[in-house]
Parts: C-alpha cells; structure tokens; sequence
C-alpha cells in the first residue's frame, strides 16, 4: 500500500441538475461517473478514449482545477479534497499538470524564465537571485532546451511547438512533483518532434522516478509511455489494465472498436483488398 | 539514369497514362509580412489523375495548405501572390482566369472541404437551405429540381437521415454529420476534382475511418480526382494511390503508396517513417528528426533539408536538389543522393 502515491476512488463530475437563472431546471450531465484507479510510485497510468469521454475531466479533477461532485482523492496518503489553504498550496506542488497546447497555456508576456520562475517562488525556499538561476537552467536542461541561456530571455512566440511543449513540461518539473498529469501533450506536435517530446518523458520519468497520468486518444501514444492504461467511454472507465494486455487481447466492445479506428502506416493493409463499402456502415 | 529501387518495384504493371485532370508545376508563392517576404511555395508541382487519390503529406508550415490555396485562388492577404508556375485544369490555365472565370471554378469544377466544418457552414442557415444556395448559384438546378438535388447531395455522403440532417442547423450534428454536410454541399455541383484539406483531424478514430472510406468510395465510383492534404501517415495509407512530400515549401519527393511506405528514399521521408513506425512498434526510445525546419524568410541555399540530414555532403549546402525532381518518372527524390545514378546510400 505504501507505494500508492494516488488513489481515486468513486470519482464524479455532474453539471446541471439545479434551477436555471430563468427558472427551468436544467437537465444533469455528467462529465465522469464513478472513476476509480490507484497509481504507484514511478508508474504511469494512461488513459485513452474519445472526444467527450471524460478523460480530461478525470485530469482536471485529480489536480483540483475542478472541484468534484463525488468520490474521493488520496494523494501521498492524505485526503486531497479535504485540504485548504496552505497545506492544499504544498500539496498541489505534488501534482503537476502539462497540457495539450502549450501556446496557451503559457503567459505569451512572460519570458521562459518568468514562467519556470513562477512554481519555484511557489516553493517558499528563499533562493538567492544566483541560485534561482541556475534552477531555472537545470530545469531547461533537464527537458532538452540547450544550452539554456539561449532560451530565458525568449518569449512563447519566439519558440517551435516541440520547444513550447518543452517549457511546458520544464515548469511542471519546477515545482518538484511526485505526479505529472498530461492531457494530450504531444496532439499538436507534428510526428518527428512528437517522438521527441515523448522521449523526453520517457527520460524523466527513469531520471527522477515521476508517475504520470497521461490523457491520449492515441493508442500508440499510450502504448509508448504507459505501463497501464484505464479506456473511458461516456464518463465511465470500461477497461483498466497493462497496456500490452489491453491493447493486444482488449475484452469491452469499445476498446476492440478504438483499435480497429486506429490507422496503421501500412497501405497493404488498406489498399490491396476491395474497399469496404462506406454504405455499410449508417452515419452516426 | 536508372534507379533500382524503382526497377525493384516493376513487378507491378504501371497504369496507363491518361492526360492528367489537374497539372501543376513549378508554383512559387509569396506572402508579404511585416519581417519580409516569405516565400512559402518554391517549385511545387505535382498531377492528378481522374480517379485518383493523391496525398500531399508534410508537417505544419511545410506549405501544403498554401498549395491548396493558390490553386484555388484564394491566398489569405490581397498581397500575397502566386509568382510564378502553372495550375492546368482539364486543359485550362487556372492562373489567366478572369476572377470571375475563376468564381465558376470553384465549387462547381473544383470543391474543398477543410478541418473544421463548423467555420466553413453558416451557423444560422440549416444545411439543407446552404446545400441548395450552393446549387442554386451555380445553375445546377432550381425550383423543384432544387430539392431532389439536395436529397442527392446528402445521400452521396451517405447520410442516412436526410430529412433530419437537411432540417438541422449545423450546431444540432455530430462532427462527423457536419464534415458529412459540407463533403455534401461540396459534391452539390459534382466537381470533378476535390481538394481535402486535414479533413478528418479533428474527428474521433472511429468518424475518421468512416469519413475516409466515404472520400476512397467518391474516387472509385465518381472517378473524380482527389487531393487530400494531411500530416497523418495513416490516413494517407488508407486513402491515397500516389503521395507528394512536401518540406519548406518545397516537393522533395513522389511515390506511388506501396513504394513510399516500403521504401521512402528521401532522408526527411526516412525519418518520418521511421518515427511513426517506432511508435506503432513500442520501441523503448523512439526515433525522431533531430533540428527544426529552416525560416522561409531566408531560406537556406542548397537543400532545405541539409541541417538536419545524417546523409548531407559538399554538393548539398551549394545546389537545391529538388530542383531537379523528375515528375515524369514513377518516383522520385529531390536529393541529392539519389543523383549520382547509384540510387543507394
């Protein structure tokens, strides 16, 4: 038990359900509905499905950025939810996230320098102006941005998509964490520099022993950085497991369904048979 | 000159060649920006055939899109121009067209459809009135032709619901109706080339593969020409007889589908390739392009590609080898590795 270092258990997320500002009640939807899964220390966990899932959901309510409706959240053995004011500001130093755009994500008036400085003043350790420095340039070290000075005084705009996500990935290591939770971090990057940044991961996770929760629709995402992975469809988990099991024998409808859309780089696959008819299948 | 690897792939009889529906070459476009000019497009050309699918694949702000938009005119700012080249459509030189030769071009001989349906319908009109303006403005059919005519539209897509989907307005669909929609309204006149821009990137896995056998289904039965514009090597895989690589601007390389996938021969090609298919595969440490692609304000002399190349030689910072691309041939690489005649590394 020791090493679980997140336990989510019976989580939910509902909207609606109250009156209406004009009096009509508006109907409940519910983004997640009774999501549970332990992460351990040094594992990463993906999670993968569509568009209107849940996945990023779950992201945002085991970082706080939303409140939960339901369940609950134990983060290095202590009730996250329960926590407020200082001790939830040092507890959510544990818990890091990256997101899939890292143009918006970052303050395009602050320099990279600025926006890594942000969670190390966040940490209260009292640096000296010297030492600030030279964290901000392990930090750029550590995500591959070389030689750091190059890139401190550069603005969001001035950098590749790779590199943004870079900085990204850079100032959730600032403050430290334990867990990682990426929604979609490489969606926006073009292949060559998405494998990059995926390696880059990989790297961190080994070198500093981070867990990850990692949000993709992208089976071979998962499949590349994940030890597990949970499938969500409409709110629900339907499968949890090791990721080769999942992906080579999934048992829920939905999983096989996902794999089968996924296109392979293979055009024998495609092309050397008679096209499947696309009237057989009705439009959605 | 002979080049083994496509002698390697002679087993398959190469299609007859009949005069290509859309024939462009040597297409240089520039944008005018605040820091200069840019020259987004150098040299591109490429043909499509009728019945025919082809892919031009490249990653973002390689110019594929801008490829897209000079040929069908429509270039973001009234400064930006298409410098030099030619776009032959069914014989006819679309770049001398008057603007209003080119306004019955568009949508009645050559349709688009893009990425995000949504900014492309009107919000406020339902689809089935938006289909029957298109008809309409083109004289296709009107009064009570009209309607039949958006029935067909919309069953061409292979939509089901018809009534339902004409009667909607676009924000009550699916994405996947709303790219159905206007891959609809884009069949409306029976254009006898379409151009795909990213159609289906911001579709789920499963709305994609639908989508997608929908656009192989129109090639065959239709025998229209299709340009599909992507990042997405798999969805090339699944849709495209031929495939165009495009890097800064710039065609570096053509193949057949079977030829490229099995032997891509430009290093970039490579390395693309190569990374997709360590991804597919698992691989513990992933193969990447090192580097970045070079600024089209001053692009680099010799081949665009260099700076990031494990291959690169003396020839290759003096001389752009895609200057030399054979279109004529079944394959080719803008490289200067495979003009020495030896075709080998």
């Amino acid at each position: 038990m020791s090493d679980v270092i997140l336990s989510v258990r019976g989580l939910g997320k509902s909207y609606g359900g109250r009156r209406g500002l004009l009096g009509g009640s508006m109907p409940v939807k519910r983004a997640a509905e009774d999501v549970s899964f332990e992460l351990h220390r040094g594992e990463s966990l993906g999670i993968v499905g569509e568009s209107g899932s849940g996945k990023s959901t779950v992201a945002r309510l085991i970082t706080r950025l939303v409140e939960p409706t339901a369940g609950s959240v134990t983060l290095a053995g202590r009730d996250f939810l329960a926590m407020r004011d200082e001790e939830l500001r040092s507890y959510r130093q544990r818990i890091q996230m990256v997101f899939q755009d890292p143009y918006s994500s970052l303050n395009p008036r602050k320099t990279i320098a600025e926006s890594i400085r942000g969670p190390l003043l966040e940490r209260r350790e009292r640096l000296s102006q010297q030492d600030m420095r030279e964290r901000v340039q392990r930090h750029l070290r550590d995500v591959g941005l070389n030689p750091p000075e190059r890139y401190t005084e550069r603005f969001p705009k001035d950098l590749s998509g790779g590199q943004r996500q870079r900085v990204g990935i850079a100032r959730a290591i600032a403050a430290e964490p334990d867990i990682i939770v990426a929604d979609e971090p490489v969606s926006a990057l073009d292949v060559s520099v998405r494998a990059q940044v995926l390696n880059l991961f990989n790297d961190l996770r080994a070198r500093k022993g981070l867990s990850y929760v990692f949000i993709s629709h992208d089976l071979d995402v998962i499949r590349s950085v994940c030890d597990r992975v949970a499938v969500m469809q409409a709110g629900l988990v339907v499968e949890i497991g090791q990721v080769r099991q999942i992906l080579d024998q999934p048992s829920h409808p939905y999983t096989r369904q996902l794999i089968a859309s996924s296109l392979r780089p293979d055009p024998s696959l495609y092309r050397d048979r008679p096209m499947e008819r696309a009237g057989a299948q009705p439009a959605r | 000159m002979s080049d083994p690897s496509t002698a390697a792939s002679a087993g398959r009889t190469p299609n007859p060649v009949p005069a290509p529906l859309l024939d462009v070459g040597g297409l240089s476009t520039e944008l005018r920006t605040r820091k200069g000019v840019v020259h987004a497009l150098d040299n591109v050309g490429f043909v499509v055939r009728r019945g025919e699918a082809i892919a031009i694949v490249g990653e973002s702000g390689c110019g594929k899109s801008m490829t897209a938009r000079s040929i069908m005119r429509v270039l973001p700012r009234s400064t930006d121009r298409v410098a030099s080249g030619h776009v032959r459509f069914a014989g006819r030189d679309l770049l001398s067209l008057s603007e209003s030769g080119m306004r019955k071009v568009r949508g009645a001989d050559i349709a688009m459809i893009f990425q995000d349906p949504m900014s492309y319908l009107d919000p406020l009109m339902r689809v089935g009135d938006q289909i029957a303006e298109v008809i309409r403005a083109h004289g296709k059919a009107s009064g009570e032709g009209l309607e039949k005519a958006v029935e067909d539209a919309l069953a061409s897509a292979r939509i089901s619901d018809i009534r339902r989907v004409a009667g909607s307005y676009p924000h009550q669909l699916s994405g996947g109706l709303r790219q159905r929609a206007l891959i609809a309204m884009a069949l409306a006149c029976e254009p006898e080339l379409l151009i795909a821009d990213e159609p289906t990137t911001a579709l789920d896995v499963t709305t994609q593969k639908q989508i997608l056998q929908l656009l192989r289904h129109l090639v065959e039965e239709r025998q229209m020409g299709l340009v599909l514009i992507t990042h997405d090597l798999g969805v090339v895989a699944n849709v495209c007889d031929r495939v165009y690589v495009m890097y800064a601007g710039q065609v570096i390389e053509h193949a057949g589908v079977h030829d490229f996938f099995e032997r891509p021969q430009h290093p970039y090609s490579r390395g693309l390739l190569a990374s997709l298919k360590s991804l597919c595969e698992g691989d513990a440490h992933l193969s990447s392009i090192p580097g970045v692609v070079p600024n089209l304000l001053a692009p680099p002399a010799g081949c665009r590609f260099r700076a990031r190349c494990g291959f690169s030689m003396d020839v290759c910072a003096k001389q752009d080898p895609t200057v030399r691309l054979d279109h004529g041939k079944d394959r080719d690489a803008g490289c200067w590795l495979f003009k020495d005649g030896s075709g080998h590394v």
